[in-house]
């Protein structure tokens, strides 16, 4: 019974030290062979208890910074380089000046062009048409400060009782390269 | 339909597992790819989860490069699109209008942009959802991408336009006297 229980320790004790490199994967932790420093005087009797010949003990002291994250924060440690740690990829939109992520469009120009593309949509009166039987021409769509287009089979003419937004270029093809 | 082929298509492919879209096998990630191409060709920009759009944005792609190649008197390429095309009235519209659209434009026809991420808006918080918004080119309405700027004026730029006409015309000064 007892060598049951003294060999589950052993390899409890084997698996934890297995899986600890994962966990700590910095050498912070070191292992003590107990059983080697029989020379000390108060040493308990390996009959009584278990061989406890391997331990693990903190090598290094940790950082004030560190042990003030440990004490302080919600998260635990393996989740605060992912989700606490501040964010170094945001960028500043040339438009507007708002913050947005590197990889993502800036949202506060995006709400203006949303609605501006919603509201051209509404000004399509027909709906039935527009989800059903679909114009075969290229929809154009006119604001009342456009200039006004020859009604001809091959545009579909959309008006908008509305000036053109100032941002709205009217030039929707423009060169890439402009600064020539 | 093995006779169909087209160039490389110039899109990202996106090479994240596909489970989102195999939920309930082929015929449903078919139904869900359909439902969005028929919503794009209709709306031409349209938002959704990165997953089924991206993917999807390969199916029209090829949709009009097979239809800018063969034209629609061509059976395997009427089949595909009586095939992906759900609504039978954008059938028309690939071939009356993004055809001619398209046919003088080499590489893709569509634009894809990241929207940002609303952060725990998610089910699982410390999950994002992106999302992105998906457009045919060259569409009435507003661009995402603000028109590009002019930089000529800027001072770094008037300082090198100088330096560059100054070693302009010291070369011509040199090859004047070298002769």
């Amino acid at each position: 019974m007892l060598a049951n229980i003294i060999a589950r320790y052993h390899f409890l004790t084997d698996q934890l030290i297995h899986y600890s490199r994962f966990f700590f994967s910095s050498p912070t932790f070191a292992l003590i062979n107990t059983s080697s420093s029989s020379s000390t005087l108060i040493s308990p009797s390996t009959s009584c208890l278990p061989d406890m010949s391997i331990l693990l003990t903190q090598k290094h002291r940790a950082t004030v910074e560190r042990r003030r994250i440990r004490r302080h924060s919600d998260l635990p440690m393996s989740l605060m380089s992912r989700i606490g740690t501040p964010r170094q990829d945001l960028h500043q939109c040339l438009e507007c000046g708002t913050w947005h992520e590197k990889k993502t469009i800036c949202g506060n120009c995006y709400d203006r062009i949303k609605k501006e593309t919603q509201s051209m949509k509404d000004s399509f009166a027909n709906k039935d048409e527009f989800n059903y039987n679909h114009p075969q021409q290229e929809v154009v769509y006119v604001y009342n400060n456009d200039n006004k287009l020859t009604d001809d089979k091959t545009k579909r003419i959309v008006e908008i009782p509305r000036e053109r937004p100032t941002w709205f270029s009217k030039n929707l093809i423009p060169k890439i390269n402009t600064t020539k | 339909m093995s006779n169909l082929s087209t160039k490389a298509l110039r899109v990202t492919v996106p090479h994240a597992l596909r489970s989102k879209l195999t939920v309930g096998g082929q015929s449903e990630r078919h139904e869900k790819i359909k439902s969005i191409l028929g919503e794009l060709f209709r709306h031409e920009r349209i938002e959704g989860y990165i997953r089924t759009h991206d993917e999807t944005r390969q199916y029209a792609e090829r949709l009009i490069e097979l239809a800018k190649k063969y034209g629609d008197r061509h059976v395997g390429t009427m089949q595909l699109m009586d095939y992906w095309i759900a609504d039978k009235d954008l059938i028309h519209k690939v071939f009356k209008v993004f055809v001619p659209r398209y046919a003088n434009t080499l590489g893709p026809y569509t634009n894809a942009h990241r929207l940002p991420i609303e952060y725990g808006k998610h089910e699982h918080i410390f999950k994002q959802r992106q999302n992105i918004v998906l457009e045919m080119k060259n569409n009435p309405y507003p661009r995402i991408i603000p028109d590009p700027r002019n930089y000529s004026n800027i001072l770094t730029n008037v300082l090198l336009n100088e330096a560059r006409k100054e070693y302009r015309n010291e070369k011509k000064l040199s090859e004047k006297t070298d002769i």
